[in-house]
């Protein structure tokens, strides 16, 4: 009768069958489409939400404050709850990738070379793999339970959040990437997969954000100098690897004809037609296309009238460093009237401009946007795809357009920039200007495809190179201010503007200031509040911390 | 006491069979009209006429039964008699009922167990496809909740909730146990019996399924040599009844100009409308009047569209049974075909159901097997989009926008101020074409071996295959911002094939007052899933029957999955009793499940009962003349369930390609691009999904159950009381875990508690009044549950904070903030608990814990969203050719989250909709003393957040039917019966309650208001 009572699973394995070659190697698969898995209840292959909504680059948008009304929570940070449950989704999440990574080291664990020859690569693409989703979770929770393949279930149960330092956190992210760096071939193996250089790259980012040394309140109270030459030396044996180079028009980076290109480090590959119903594609933005009837839905993640402001330039060619944010640029001519960086068109969908370098489809604020009068009149641009595009798909959850654009993680001109932050702050402000500028040079460079049917560029764009004792006074204070200004335009909207700002730590100065002005704009940011010591991390999820029994400790101010 | 074997049939043989002819008279000789005269265990019955003579086909030996209101029912054992005269008396008895229990049968007089006889006369009237919806309030602790839902879904709790899983009770049909398809499966005419086992004494026999109750459902035979045929139908008009009330163009636009002003931002940017306004000296801005252009976008004209009117109709069921009875003495057939479709309140939705039933036996060796199959073939078809109702749709929808554009084509939402959701009427109109189609084919034959005069065996096998087909077919259209460009077809096939195989063996054994009955059996069961489905894109016509997979040429995808499941039982029992006084009965199953880790395979179900029927003993008997019946019951007993997954006791890993649908929320696929070629096959990986967990045992219910039997005053006056406590441990939970585990952390073990108590009460009165003949039967059902015991890493996934948990509570409590009322001054407001986003007008949160902040510590429960009341109450009455029955039904104790406050309240807390009517009087300051917070777009308040405001009493009676019928009496025929009932007439709920049906809080399927013609001849 045991017999009878034999009803085993069918199309699914037991552990014990995953060992071999063939299927070691599939779970290594299996964690690279973890960086793929995201959606827009919480988006983490994209920042937009908590680099982007939580800084004072953008607004969630979408149809009212309670659409996806967690995030207004986090967007104004005086509402958020410790036991939210889009924080807590984020922080399963990010775990979920880190345990596909260790099951397929445990799996290479049980390999030999001899049998599986790339073992060693697989290996190097694992650890990397877990030291981006362990990137991730620091950037987000600060203290972070870390987890290896070689622990078993009850072990992990155990391990605590605060059982390193703030310190040997980075280091053991650091550590997987280096082993990644040291193992990895120069040239990758397919597009998808990192080489060495991607590593170092990754690297360099690490201990960036490690050099800027908090305390046990998040305030930054020292730079460290040894991790800033590691820096330096890092970045520059990616930007000198000949592998890869700025694109010539900044467009680029934010055109799928364009994805994979020398500008992308590393990126996550996305894909459509390719045997799955709906496709592998891009969820994690697919609510930020605009009400555009060849787009569809959703409107959100839309532009602050701060960010548009901070494009301007002064008639040198420079940014408004003090005074940007005193008039609002916001209706047609003012983007003749006044002067502004290119990549405000790069960024923003501005009213009567063209969309998305589409001259045949003119951006219109009352018919594009929802809650104009909430949300001011601008949409977000770099993760919308062109309506005619092959990779983007609206035919099937009708309202719902997405598309299989890669998500770039690391890109040469932030590679680029880190180079530049790490000279600058270690008083060699000089070597970095030549940085920046062939960032603004490129800028500059890019508005060929910035011009209406006409010829006639959309904006009236005037933008400079530094030239110390011409333009600006070159010293480590400006040169910093250059900087960072430079990463926001850069960047604007790519969801790194919250990270940047609690790195330099200057997030509760900048905010509370963007508070102030912007709730005059937008009434309901009027509860917009940042806590300083406190909103610089989000809360570890009261659910782990019970589910751990105590042994999580919480964030500082929490 | 008699014990009768099952199926129902007497072990005597029929030698003879007759037509008999009779007269019905009451105690003073005179003729008892409408009387119905009924061979037991067969579908042969007819009335009395005006004389109160009847005729009926009868074989000797078997039992006729007849039965009047406000008279004790009379059964006759007929022995060859060609005229009968019968004499009834008032009063009213039940007593000598055989009912079926587990496996075998017994007079209700005999039960020991918590066991309920179901009046099918009372479903008689209704209009439904699911005859088990139509127990709701009629049986004493069976807690039926039933949504609008047109196939007739229902869920049904015996005696509460009872485990954390699922806690839906396992029913027999015709003795095959089936846990899911019951609804399907059943049509009301075919139905002899429904008994209800609701405690663990009577329900252990059951074992390993049993732990929910049990429901046997018993269907018609033929027994007779006569033919008898019998046709009813029905029609019936419903009504949507239960709109909520909404705002029209002119409102909206007015309440969205109050919501900016509200907020402090300029009406001028509302799009589409002019409002005249001006701004007061005080700062105060009146709105003088408002201008809808006549054009929305060009060529979409604006309207004032009531959705609610648009998408729905008059319903119109129709509904017709026809059955067949015929018999020899060496078998008999009943068969029989029925046949409803509604048309459903919301347009282009309709339901059939067409069920077909066969029950036929025969007759070996003198008698001595009996070899038979019951088998019934039931077809429900849903079309249109039968997931949902429309009506939320038609609620989020704004009334500015027209249904169709001057172009005959669907208007939808043209830009970002609407909705993302499609015109709902287009909706409904572009799924007509997709279909439900479910076909279960349910039976078993089976063969009774009377041995000898006291050894009876009994083997049955019995299968159940149960084939859904879905098609989904989604076309392309365009409207405003929505639009797909691609149609395409899915079709996915499900078949469940469950077999079950059972044999017992009885014997009786009689010496002078000792009866005892020995019952030993076992039982098999191997139960089949598999599921396949495609997918296609692209086809180049849009009519119903070119939508076939080969006529598409875009995109495809085929899926499929597969499960099984076994159960090996043994079991047996005793009945013993002494002189029809003391009763005692004792079982034991064994069951050993496919679900369990290997450690754990079997499980161990004992019950023991024992009654004391007090009014047979000689101080009572004859002395108490008051008393007619009075039976003492109490019993002890374990039941089990094991509703997991099949999978559930495996370590697990799958491949998990890519989604089957438009993911609305985080995705899990193994598959990668890693090529970078953004097109194309693609590799793909594995993803653990399960911990394994060999130890997994059953989950156990113990329960103890007291109840008394009673019959007053000539049993004109009868009733039971039960009283029963159950507790159960093991429950099969999968907990939370800690999210550094990774994917797949599930793990299925034996953690939870859970205790329910309860009580339950019957009673019925009968009596004549003249001519009038009377019955009253009232029932009130009574549950609390509370958990007992839960890991610790599992009580933070039920509602509660790090203070309160939910142990002790109710699993159905609710827990949230307390609003305490508006803030109305802003020194109200200066003066409350920090509280982010408070001001004049918005929601006041109170500070439990007084530390002036509101945060989570701030919440309590607030109430349990399970009724802890239940009652019904039956009245029937019968004057001459008349009769009439009124049916309430109702619930108290209840907290209802009333989601649709969500929207009759608020303005932002979904921007876009329309808004309820409330919303006009919400609180302003020349509105003070109004409790709905002032109009806003934007919540900063939180104010969606779960709390008292929107949890209300959802207490109600309902005055469920009212039917009243006649007896047309037709020459050389049985009369017909003509009835003409009310469905869902009136409804009584709490002042507090604001929408307008308790029972449906959300966006169910609204229950319709029914008006059912219906007739029933018999020849």
């Amino acid at each position: 009768c045991s017999k009878f009572l034999n009803e085993p699973p069918k199309g699914m394995v037991g552990a014990d069958d995953l060992n071999t070659p063939e299927n070691v190697d599939k779970l290594v698969v299996a964690a690279y489409a973890s960086l793929g898995n995201d959606h827009w209840e919480v988006p983490y292959t994209s920042g937009w939400v908590f680099g982007s909504v939580r800084s004072d680059d953008a607004y969630k948008g979408g149809l009212g404050t309670a659409d996806q009304g967690e995030f207004t929570q986090y967007e104004v940070f005086s509402t958020i709850q410790e036991n939210q449950s889009r924080g807590n989704l984020l922080w399963t999440r990010l775990f979920m990738g880190v345990q596909r990574a260790n099951l397929a080291l445990k799996g290479l664990a049980k390999m030999n070379e001899g049998i599986f020859p790339q073992l060693k690569n697989r290996q190097a693409e694992a650890r990397f793999l877990r030291g981006h989703f362990y990137f991730l979770l620091k950037e987000h929770f600060k203290k972070v339970p870390f987890i290896d393949e070689s622990m078993k279930d009850d072990d992990i149960n155990k391990v605590s959040n605060v059982q390193y330092t703030n310190d040997e956190q980075w280091n053991k992210i650091a550590a997987d990437f280096q082993f990644a760096a040291d193992n990895l071939p120069v040239q990758e193996e397919q597009r998808g997969r990192p080489g060495s250089f991607t590593a170092k790259a990754y690297l360099a980012k690490v201990r960036l954000y490690q050099a800027y040394e908090q305390d046990e309140k998040n305030n930054v109270v020292n730079i460290n100098k040894e991790k800033l030459n590691q820096v330096v030396d890092l970045t520059t044996q990616v930007i000198n690897s000949g592998r890869f180079g700025l694109s010539d028009d900044y467009a680029k980076n934010y055109l799928w004809q364009f994805e994979n290109n020398r500008e992308s480090i590393f990126a996550v590959q996305r894909s459509l037609n390719d045997g799955s119903e709906v496709g592998r594609i891009d969820m994690s933005t697919a609510l930020n296309y605009p009400m555009y009837p060849a787009y569809g839905c959703c409107s959100f993640h839309r532009p602050s009238q701060n960010l548009v402001n901070a494009f301007q330039t002064g008639n040198d060619g420079l940014p408004l460093f003090e005074t940007f944010n005193n008039a609002e640029m916001k209706d047609s001519a003012d983007f003749q009237d006044h002067s502004f960086d290119p990549r405000i068109d790069h960024t923003v969908g501005l009213p009567s401009h063209p969309f998305k370098y589409q001259n045949k489809i003119i951006y219109r604020t009352e018919t594009w946007t929802r809650g104009p009068e909430l949300y001011g009149p601008f949409s977000g641009m770099k993760t919308v795809v062109q309506a005619d595009c092959p990779c983007l798909t609206t035919a099937k959850g009708y309202a719902y357009p997405a598309s299989s654009m890669n998500n770039d993680v690391l890109k040469l001109d932030d590679v680029i920039l880190w180079k530049a932050e790490a000279l600058i702050e270690l008083g060699r402000q000089d070597e970095a200007l030549d940085l920046i500028n062939s960032v603004r040079q490129r800028a500059m460079n890019s508005t060929g495809m910035l011009k209406d049917a006409n010829g006639k560029p959309y904006s009236k764009y005037v933008v400079a190179l530094y030239k110390p004792g011409i333009n600006i006074n070159w010293t480590q204070a400006t040169a910093r201010q250059a900087l960072q200004w430079e990463r926001r335009l850069e960047f604007g909207m790519e969801g790194y503007r919250f990270f940047d700002l609690v790195r330099w730590g200057i997030a509760a100065e900048v905010l509370n200031k963007y508070f102030d002005v912007e709730s005059k704009r937008r009434s309901y940011l009027k509860i917009g509040h940042f806590a300083k010591n406190r909103d610089e991390y989000l809360p570890i999820p009261t659910q782990q911390i019970d589910l751990s029994d105590g042994v999580y400790k919480q964030n500082a101010g929490w | 006491f008699r014990e009768i074997p099952l199926p129902v049939t007497s072990s005597i043989l029929p030698h003879v069979y007759n037509n008999v002819s009779g007269k019905v008279v009451d105690g003073q000789g005179k003729p008892v009209p409408g009387v119905t005269v009924a061979v037991k265990g067969t579908s042969v019955g007819t009335t009395t006429d005006e004389q109160g003579n009847f005729r009926i086909s009868v074989n000797a030996q078997q039992v006729i039964v007849f039965s009047y209101i406000g008279y004790k029912n009379q059964e006759i054992i007929y022995t060859g008699q060609t005229t009968l005269t019968v004499t009834l008396e008032s009063g009213s008895t039940t007593l000598n009922e055989i009912v079926t229990v587990g496996y075998q049968t017994q007079r209700k007089v005999d039960l020991t167990g918590a066991v309920s006889v179901v009046s099918v006369n009372n479903l008689k009237n209704a209009s439904t496809p699911n005859p088990i919806q139509a127990l709701q309030g009629q049986v004493p602790g069976l807690f039926i909740t039933t949504s609008g839902d047109p196939s007739g879904a229902a869920t049904v709790r015996i005696r509460g909730v009872n485990t954390l899983n699922n806690n839906d009770p396992l029913y027999i049909i015709d003795g095959v146990p089936t846990k899911s398809s019951a609804f399907q499966i059943l049509n009301a005419e075919d139905i002899e019996s429904i008994q209800v086992l609701k405690d663990a004494s009577s329900a252990a026999i059951y074992g390993a399924r049993s732990s929910n109750g049990v429901i046997i459902v018993t269907t018609k035979q033929a027994n007779v040599s006569k033919t008898v045929v019998n046709f009813s139908s029905r029609f019936t008009t419903s009504k949507y009844t239960t709109a909520p009330k909404v705002l029209n163009t002119e409102e909206r636009a007015r309440i969205q100009w109050q919501a900016t002003i509200n907020d402090g931002l300029n009406p001028d940017n509302i799009p589409y409308v002019k409002y005249d306004w001006s701004r007061n000296p005080d700062g105060t801005a009146t709105l003088h009047g408002l201008t809808i252009p006549a054009e929305l976008a060009p060529g979409v004209p604006s309207a004032n569209t009531n959705w609610f009117d648009e998408i729905s109709r008059s319903g119109f069921i129709q509904e017709y049974n026809l059955s067949l009875a015929s018999g020899s003495k060496n078998g008999g057939a009943y068969m029989s075909v029925g046949y409803m479709k509604d048309n459903y309140i919301e347009k282009f939705k309709d339901f059939q159901k067409l069920s077909l039933r066969i029950n036929s036996h025969h007759r070996f060796l003198n008698g001595k097997v009996k070899i038979g199959e019951n088998l019934s073939i039931t077809n429900g078809i849903n079309n249109g989009d039968a997931s949902t109702s429309s009506f939320a749709d038609a609620l989020q929808i704004q009334p500015v926008l027209p249904v169709r554009l001057p172009n005959g084509a669907y208007s939808g939402p043209i830009n970002g101020n609407f909705v993302d959701h499609p015109n709902p009427l287009m909706a409904l109109d572009l799924n007509q074409w997709d279909q439900i189609n479910a076909l279960n084919i349910f039976g078993n034959v089976y063969a009774n071996v009377y041995v000898t005069k006291n050894l009876t065996i009994n083997a049955s096998l019995g299968a159940e295959n149960a084939n859904t087909t879905v098609r989904d077919i989604q076309r392309k259209f365009s409207t405003g911002f929505i639009s797909r460009t691609i149609n395409s077809l899915k079709n996915s096939k499900s078949t469940e094939f469950n077999w079950n195989f059972n044999t017992t063996i009885q014997y009786n054994l009689e010496a002078q007052q000792h009866h005892v009955t020995f019952l030993v059996g076992t039982e098999a069961v191997k139960n089949n899933y598999r599921v396949n489905s495609t997918y296609k894109e692209n086809f180049a016509l849009e009519t119903l029957d070119y939508f076939v997979e080969s006529a598409g040429s875009g995109n495809q995808t085929v899926s499929g999955n597969a499960n099984s499941s076994a159960l090996l039982s043994y079991f047996g029992k005793v009945n013993y009793s002494f002189d029809n006084r003391y009763l005692i009965s004792a079982l034991l199953r064994y069951d050993g499940s496919s679900r369990f880790g290997k450690n754990n395979r079997f499980g161990t179900f004992p019950a023991v009962s024992a009654g004391w029927r007090i009014s047979e003993e000689s101080f009572m008997k004859d002395r108490v003349a008051f008393i007619s019946d009075l039976k003492l019951r109490g019993g002890w007993g374990t039941t089990g369930n094991q509703e997991i997954p099949n999978t559930a006791r495996w370590g697990l890993f799958e491949t998990y390609y890519g989604l089957g649908a438009m993911p609305f929320t985080s995705d899990n696929g193994t598959a990668y691009d890693i090529a970078g070629a953004d097109s194309g096959p693609l590799a793909s990986g594995f993803r653990q999904i399960q911990i394994g967990n060999d130890n997994l045992r059953w989950e156990s219910t113990t329960e103890r159950n007291i109840g008394l039997d009673f019959g007053l005053f000539d049993q004109h006056l009868t009733g039971s009381f039960d009283l029963f406590k159950r507790s159960t441990k093991d429950i099969l939970i999968s907990p939370a875990y800690l999210a550094v585990q990774g994917e797949g952390g599930t793990r299925f073990v034996n953690g939870a508690s859970v205790e329910t108590k309860g009580f339950e009460a019957a009673l019925s009165y009968q009596n004549k009044l003249g001519e009038f003949s009377y019955t009253v039967t009232g029932n009130i059902g009574h549950y609390s549950d509370r958990i007992t015991n839960l890991p610790a890493n599992v009580v933070h996934s039920y509602p509660g904070n790090s203070e309160q948990t939910i142990l002790g509570r109710s699993m159905n409590s609710i827990f949230g903030y307390v609003a305490d009322g508006l803030f109305k001054t802003q020194d109200e407001v200066d003066k409350s608990a920090v509280q982010p986003g408070k001001g004049i007008g918005r929601i006041r949160y109170a500070d439990l814990n007084g530390d002036g902040v509101i945060n989570t510590l701030d919440q309590r429960y607030l109430g349990i969203s399970s009724p802890q009341y239940s009652y019904g109450l039956n009245l029937q009455g019968a004057y001459k050719r008349f009769s009439i029955s009124i049916f309430l039904q109702g619930v108290a104790g209840i907290s209802v989250y009333n989601e649709r406050k969500r929207f009759s309240d608020f303005t932002d807390l979904w921007a876009g909709t329309n808004y309820g009517r409330r919303t006009l009087d919400a609180w302003s300051p020349s509105n003070p003393n109004s409790t709905i917070p002032a109009v806003t777009l934007s919540d900063n308040n939180n104010e969606g957040r779960l709390s008292s405001y929107f949890i209300e009493n959802g207490g109600y009676l309902k005055l469920r039917e009212v039917s009243i019928g006649y007896r047309l009496p037709l020459k050389k025929m049985e009369p017909v019966r003509l009835y003409v009932t009310g469905q869902n007439l009136l409804t009584f709920k709490d002042r507090s309650f604001t929408a307008p049906d308790p029972e449906d809080p959300g966006y169910g399927f609204p229950r319709p208001r029914k008006i059912i013609f219906g007739f029933n001849v018999s020849f």
